[in-house]
């Protein structure tokens, strides 16, 4: 159940980003993702130092994983946001990645525990999550791209089932923005 | 005054060593903080040439000959707020890494969105930096926050305690003892 929350929460959180960086454009969008990640590392400090708040407590408690610093999750989704936004060609691919990311990867980690065909390079995953994030994505980003949506779906899906130890928000965006020279 | 105007590859480096030598004496996480600047030091000029971003020179002066984007002087800044969250260092370098931020915006070195693309750089360096040296078992895994807290709570308790002149005010108390929560690792 707190995992279905978290992704609902993920997705939420990033069709609002997405949006709200489609409506300010590239450079707005970056200083208001700057505000938000100043206004995250002081709360996270504050969290660690003992403050204790209920919105926020009710939050990480409803949706936290068993992570070593409160509300890591989101900041690094913030930071993915800064790095596909700062890294991409256009804003608009920008915000194509962070839309696939947010329901791909929501709908991957729902899909894929109900799974039970793993995928042979990566036995943490399944190869359900990974068709759940493909379709998912390419429904989302279509309307953006056109057929090219297809083929950047299909590649981030190959990305976010890899075993790379990093967090999927750097590994995902980052590929989304190298891969906006190129397609 | 160059320091806050230049980009030029020697005050980036004066930049880099006096923060290197603060974290070394206050930071807890030291190791990744040096993996994390050793990381920054090729990718942001590569980062620059590839994205090739002019800056906006126009402040107060003369602006250097590199591309803008991003900003180098705040992703090491920020990589230092980074490395010192959770600790009480984090209310030195924070606003540190803000003046140093701000003050390239100030002064037409960089324009806000290079700024906060190079503190985004910084912290996802920093972050990276620990995976890698987790993974290579250079450091141990941070304490979940939780037991952290707990266990800050017991010795303030044990500490007030004692001040009281209580001998033994934990055990022979009417309340059962607080049971520390369960953490799995990841």
């Amino acid at each position: 159940m707190k995992e279905l929350y978290r992704k609902l929460f993920h997705i939420t959180f990033g069709a609002v980003i997405a949006t709200g960086i489609y409506f300010l454009g590239r450079d707005d969008g970056l200083a208001a993702l700057f505000v938000m990640l100043i206004a995250g590392l002081v709360l996270i400090q504050w969290k660690l130092s003992g403050f204790e708040e209920k919105v926020i407590d009710f939050f990480l408690s409803k949706m936290e994983r068993k992570v070593t610093i409160p509300g890591i999750g989101a900041l690094m989704f913030l930071i993915g946001a800064i790095l596909a936004l700062s890294f991409s060609k256009t804003a608009t691919f920008a915000v194509v990645v962070l839309l696939v990311f947010a329901f791909g990867d929501g709908a991957s980690t729902l899909v894929g525990l109900k799974g039970s065909h793993r995928i042979f390079y990566n036995k943490k995953k399944t190869w359900e999550g990974s068709i759940a994030f493909f379709f998912t994505a390419s429904i989302v980003s279509v309307f953006f791209l056109g057929p090219t949506a297809l083929l950047l779906c299909f590649i981030l899906a190959i990305v976010e089932s890899l075993p790379i130890p990093f967090d999927d928000n750097f590994t995902i965006t980052l590929a989304g923005a190298a891969l906006s020279y190129i397609l | 005054m160059s320091l806050a105007a230049g980009a030029s590859s020697a005050d980036l480096y004066l930049v880099l060593a006096c923060l290197g030598f603060a974290a070394l004496l206050f930071c807890h996480n030291r190791k990744a903080i040096f993996l994390a600047l050793l990381l920054a030091t090729p990718t942001i000029p590569l980062l620059k040439n590839a994205i090739n971003e002019d800056r906006p020179c126009n402040g107060l002066l003369t602006c250097p000959d590199d591309s803008g984007m991003p900003s180098g002087h705040s992703a090491i800044a920020f990589i230092f707020a980074a490395g010192s969250l959770g600790s009480p260092s984090f209310w030195f370098f924070f606003p540190a890494a803000l003046v140093v931020g701000f003050s390239r915006e100030y002064w037409g070195a960089h324009s806000l969105a290079q700024v906060a693309s190079g503190a985004g750089l910084g912290v996802a360096l920093f972050f990276i930096s620990e995976e890698l040296l987790i993974y290579f078992g250079a450091i141990k895994r941070r304490t979940h926050w939780k037991v952290k807290r707990f266990v800050k709570k017991r010795i303030l308790q044990m500490r007030k305690s004692k001040k009281a002149g209580d001998v033994v005010p934990l055990k022979q108390s009417s309340r059962p003892p607080a049971k520390a929560p369960m953490v799995k690792r990841r």
